[in-house]
């Protein structure tokens, strides 16, 4: 029967296993690993909090004493503060006055409002939000030139209603803004945008995708509050002010960390290897990142690293083994464009290799640790002499 | 970790001692390589631990890191399904140092060539030797399509062995 064969010849395969020499050991280590990614996570969630604190104040430009919101761009709990007040979002570019009988809290790309009146606030389906998000070409007067740089823009970060009303319209100081508006059975939405274009740090290279960046004012009410809503729509969009990024040449914040599948996605990592005539063996190794649909311009905190072991998984004896690389880089300011900047290339070079058996390379960090195969070893040249693994080159 | 010092900790220790290898083994079949599979069963047992307290009180809380092994490598495979497009084939597998004898050489062969989830099917099935309906929830997978993948897979096995390319793999192996 094929079932008993399969079952005896799986029971053998798994039976075969290298030895399992400080499998506990390498258990603590692991563990002390993860513990030591969990606090830095937290520790560093908390850099754009503490930098935006510190930093902002001196950035704005109004003088007043009035309370401020601060958006961070991580998640956490609701904070609602009653208006006027200032809420400041340096990661989003803007900076808005909320006034008397609303309170906002910050939410990762902006802020949310609801009214103090309990009676208003029944009115509303969910709170208002404040936000950023792309909007295709088709809305932007100034479109046809767009994405010459094959920059793209992400699938899920917009819609486009076509069903539903649109209308474009110019506020008396001169801003633009578009506006659709519809009804689901009892509730009136309406989503109000006004271009909020993205300005890259100087001398970085600006996906042409990100003038198309724009503020967003979104709600759902009961008709009957619509013209409240409406009013204080307009007042936010009116009297946002452009900070940081959406200022051209404008002071930069810190950037947060990047957060896999929130503000990046880590899409693959290659390898090849080649003796190099006639000793050193080279190696690449390419890990390829790229922006989730929300655009987040973050920092790759890594590490990503790469180990030599032998054919049982234990590290070789080389000098330089294994090499780590931390931080990775910044992530481009886009989900992606042409030219593969989002790659990293590490190139390394292992020279002197004297031991016997099979050697491989292990590598970590995002998307996932993984092995390769067997790969030829360098030359031994001179066993004196310890074996030695550098870093050649590092692309970003 | 205070392993070494609670009961809780030498307790831990002894389910470590006492799983850690069957967990391996169970990595290595689900993806041929036992680098791999150090990692799964290393990951199942780091987060075994993060439960233990509650795990503890189970009655068999070597099933519940086997899921949890489960579960990882069932998301290395959505990430490999990216991946592999892009190494196309640079990974080899580890050949099997086991005296398998020829015909479980030829046997191992085609398990390895079988689809991720056939694969996993057979493993769970015919060396965890679980009921269908146990594997099915493990990967989450309804009780129809697990038993479809097994007999899918059996089928092949049945039919590479008998191939001529198997043949090939044979003399190879001898």
């Amino acid at each position: 029967m094929i079932e008993d064969r399969l079952a005896q010849t799986l029971d053998r395969a798994a039976a075969a296993a290298p030895p399992e020499d400080g499998a506990f050991d390498r258990f603590l280590r692991h563990r002390a690993r993860r513990s030591r990614r969990l606090a830095t996570a937290t520790a560093l969630a908390l850099v754009p909090v503490v930098a935006a604190a510190v930093i902002l104040p001196r950035l704005g430009q109004d003088p007043d004493r009035r309370p401020r919101l601060y958006v961070s761009g991580v998640a956490g709990p609701e904070r609602w503060q009653r208006g006027p007040l200032v809420a400041v979002a340096p990661q989003e570019g803007f900076e808005v006055e909320v006034p008397a009988g609303w309170e906002a809290t910050p939410t990762w790309k902006g802020i949310a409002l609801r009214p103090v009146s309990p009676q208003l606030g029944r009115l509303l389906k969910v709170p208002v939000a404040l936000d950023t998000t792309y909007l295709e070409a088709f809305y932007q007067p100034s479109s046809k030139d767009l994405y010459k740089d094959n920059s793209q823009l992400p699938q899920t970060a917009l819609s486009r209603p076509r069903s539903d009303p649109q209308t474009r319209g110019r506020f008396p100081e001169g801003r633009g803004w578009f506006r659709t508006d519809g009804q689901d059975g009892r509730w009136w939405f309406t989503r109000w945008y006004v271009s909020w274009p993205y300005h890259c740090q100087a001398g970085r290279r600006c996906p042409d995708v990100l003038a198309m960046r724009a503020l967003r004012v979104a709600f759902q009410a009961d008709p009957a509050a619509v013209p409240q809503v409406t009013t204080l729509a307009e007042g936010l969009l009116r009297s946002a002010r452009p900070i940081t990024n959406a200022v051209a040449g404008g002071p930069q914040v810190p950037r947060p960390d990047c957060l896999e599948g929130r503000s990046m996605t880590a899409q693959r990592v290659a390898y090849s290897s080649r003796p190099a005539p006639p000793r050193p063996l080279v190696i690449h190794f390419y890990w390829t990142f790229s922006g989730t649909a929300n655009m987040v311009p973050c920092t790759i905190r890594g590490p990503l690293g790469v180990e030599l072991i032998d054919g049982s998984g234990r590290r070789l004896e080389v000098q330089g083994n294994p090499l780590a690389l931390a931080p990775v880089g910044d992530l481009p300011e886009s989900q992606r464009w042409s030219g593969e900047a989002s790659t990293v290339e590490l190139t390394l070079k292992w020279i002197n290799w004297c031991g016997q058996g099979p050697t491989r390379l292990r590598w970590i960090g995002e998307p996932g640790s993984g092995a390769s195969g067997p790969i030829r070893p360098p030359r031994c040249t001179d066993p004196s002499k310890p074996a030695r693994l550098s870093v050649e080159r590092i692309r970003r | 970790m205070g392993a070494g010092v609670t009961g809780s900790g030498r307790e831990f220790r002894e389910f470590f001692a006492a799983e850690y290898g069957r967990l391996r083994g169970l990595g290595f079949l689900l993806t041929g390589d036992w680098a791999q599979a150090e990692e799964l069963a290393q990951d199942a047992l780091v987060r075994t631990y993060r439960a233990w307290p509650r795990v503890r009180r189970h009655e068999r809380p070597g099933a519940y890191a086997r899921k949890v092994l489960i579960n990882r490598h069932r998301s290395l495979l959505r990430r490999a399904a990216v991946e592999a497009r892009h190494l196309r084939g640079r990974r080899v597998e580890e050949a099997v140092e086991a005296d398998l004898g020829t015909d479980g050489l030829v046997l191992w062969s085609a398990v390895r060539r079988l689809p991720a989830r056939q694969r996993a099917v057979l493993v769970l099935r015919y060396h965890e030797d679980l009921p269908e309906a146990e594997v099915a929830r493990l990967l989450g997978l309804p009780l129809g399509t697990v038993k479809s993948l097994a007999h899918r897979g059996l089928a092949r096995l049945r039919g590479e062995l008998g191939s001529p390319a198997m043949e090939e793999t044979r003399g190879t192996g001898r």
